[in-house]
């Protein structure tokens, strides 16, 4: 087993230079759009600042350190406008249809991306934050519980069950695009 | 530190001996190396900016300005064990020294089993509590939860909702913050300390702390978010954060559904601060109201 390097110290300005890319991913991922993407990107480096920075000592890393506060401030963005009416929970796929879409990308990976993310916000968001991490962002385990404060346990039991929720709705998406599809075939070839 | 060799392998890695999951390795593949457009350089600088705006920076909330508070206490501690050394060297009867004894010891854990002390101890045990919790501990028994709670959604940091009644003055709703398991009930009965010779409260960090926390409770209780946001108004009228904390209070009355109050809060806010870091969501709120 390797040493662990001493604690070392991240100002939130650094943390901004080096993970602010990172946060604004994170975040999208999370469901948030791009109108208050950089209001929130914004709010998550004040937080760490107010915070005092980020001390590494080896167990977190900034990026899981990041993404808990992230997961805080998209909760407290997503939770006040249900409250307030302002945006009632959207079916998940039209949510992510709605999101920009960039035209350097082919309409088949725009939907693929679609897929994923719509498959995504149908996890609940501890599961979803856990699954973006581990198998979008390649953090491990351990990182991601020292990040959160929480046994290492339970992210594996969090993954697991977002794996197997995160395959089924990608699954019942994919079904959803196909028989449209079979649909239309048939109206273009009957006369 | 857990073992890393425990992680099981990434969900694309597990895939690619799964013929019938092409698509699914395709997607998450596109996924994996897709990212958002977000401007660093742009983000730095409004966050920078931010920063540097008076209304945003706890002086007590910054690395540097604990690292002054320490400082402080420990020049404090110095001259008090200075003074209180003096103070014995000119009392020669016995019973008129135990005030000092007991403040020696309470500052340096010392404990001293003096009758005549022990009212100067309760208070000293106080002061001693602080300077060992710095930069965490509440300093003031009313005020609010540290910003550690935030640090860990699922750790042992509990958070307690407490009504204490301060002599001369009215029931606050206080929520104390305890990082370590302790009682949180304990910090919040404990006197407010009366010795005006040791610093207790840094005011600017006790303002961050009521702020975050009822940033905090925006989410799960905007009531009480603004309750906090009230009580920091009181507290501290001509505080540093009155922007965050006129902001979470519209954000609270938003959420609340109080239109007329939001709508004339956030007329008053934007036209002070357009650009504000909050003003962008506050108008968002605003547009979505019925």
């Amino acid at each position: 087993m390797l040493e662990a390097p001493p604690p070392r110290h991240h100002d939130a300005a650094s943390l901004f230079r080096q993970h602010a890319g990172f946060v604004a991913n994170f975040l999208h991922r999370l469901g948030v759009g791009p109108t208050e993407l950089d209001d929130l990107v914004q709010e998550v480096f004040l937080v760490s600042h107010r915070r005092g920075g980020f001390v590494e000592d080896g167990r977190a890393r900034p990026t899981t350190w990041l993404a808990e506060i992230s997961i805080r401030v998209a909760s407290v963005s997503r939770r006040s406008r249900r409250r307030s009416r302002e945006q009632p929970d959207q079916d998940t796929v039209l949510d992510a249809q709605s999101r920009e879409i960039d035209p350097s990308r082919s309409l088949e990976n725009q939907q693929a991306l679609d897929r994923v993310q719509a498959a995504l916000d149908s996890l609940d968001p501890e599961r979803r934050a856990i699954f973006i991490l581990f198998e979008l962002e390649g953090e491990s385990c351990a990182a991601i519980a020292a990040g959160f404060g929480i046994p290492v346990g339970t992210v594996y039991s969090r993954l697991h069950k977002a794996r197997k929720q995160f395959k089924e709705a990608h699954t019942r998406l994919q079904d959803r695009e196909r028989k449209p599809l079979r649909r239309t075939e048939r109206a273009t070839v009957m006369p | 530190m857990t073992d890393f060799d425990h992680d099981p392998p990434r969900l694309l890695e597990s895939l690619t001996a799964e013929r019938s999951k092409a698509s699914l390795r395709h997607d998450l593949e596109l996924a994996r190396r897709a990212r958002v457009d977000y401007s660093v350089d742009a983000g730095l600088s409004r966050f920078e900016s931010t920063l540097a705006g008076a209304s945003t920076l706890p002086a007590g909330g910054t690395v540097a300005g604990f690292a002054a508070l320490r400082w402080f206490l420990g020049a404090t501690l110095l001259l008090g064990i200075g003074v209180s050394a003096w103070l014995l060297s000119q009392q020669p009867d016995p019973q008129a020294r135990a005030p000092a004894i007991a403040s020696i010891g309470s500052i340096g854990s010392i404990a001293r089993a003096d009758d005549a002390a022990q009212s100067v101890r309760s208070e000293d045990g106080k002061v001693a509590e602080i300077v060992a919790s710095v930069p965490r501990g509440p300093s003031d028994p009313s005020s609010v939860v540290s910003s550690e709670s935030e640090s860990s959604p699922g750790s042992t940091a509990r958070e307690s909702v407490a009504e204490t009644k301060q002599p001369g003055g009215t029931g606050k709703v206080g929520v104390v913050l305890n990082s370590d398991g302790g009682e949180p009930a304990s910090v919040a009965a404990s006197p407010r300390p009366t010795s005006k010779s040791l610093p207790t409260s840094d005011p600017a960090l006790d303002e961050a702390k009521l702020i975050d926390a009822a940033r905090k409770r925006l989410a799960e209780d905007p009531a009480a978010a603004l309750a906090l946001t009230e009580q920091a108004a009181k507290r501290f009228p001509k505080g540093a954060m009155v922007q965050e904390r006129r902001g979470y209070a519209i954000l609270a009355l938003i959420a609340l559904d109080r239109v007329d109050e939001a709508e004339q809060r956030a007329s008053e806010y934007l036209e002070r601060w357009p650009k504000g870091p909050l003003s962008r969501r506050i108008r968002e709120g605003l547009s979505l109201l019925p």
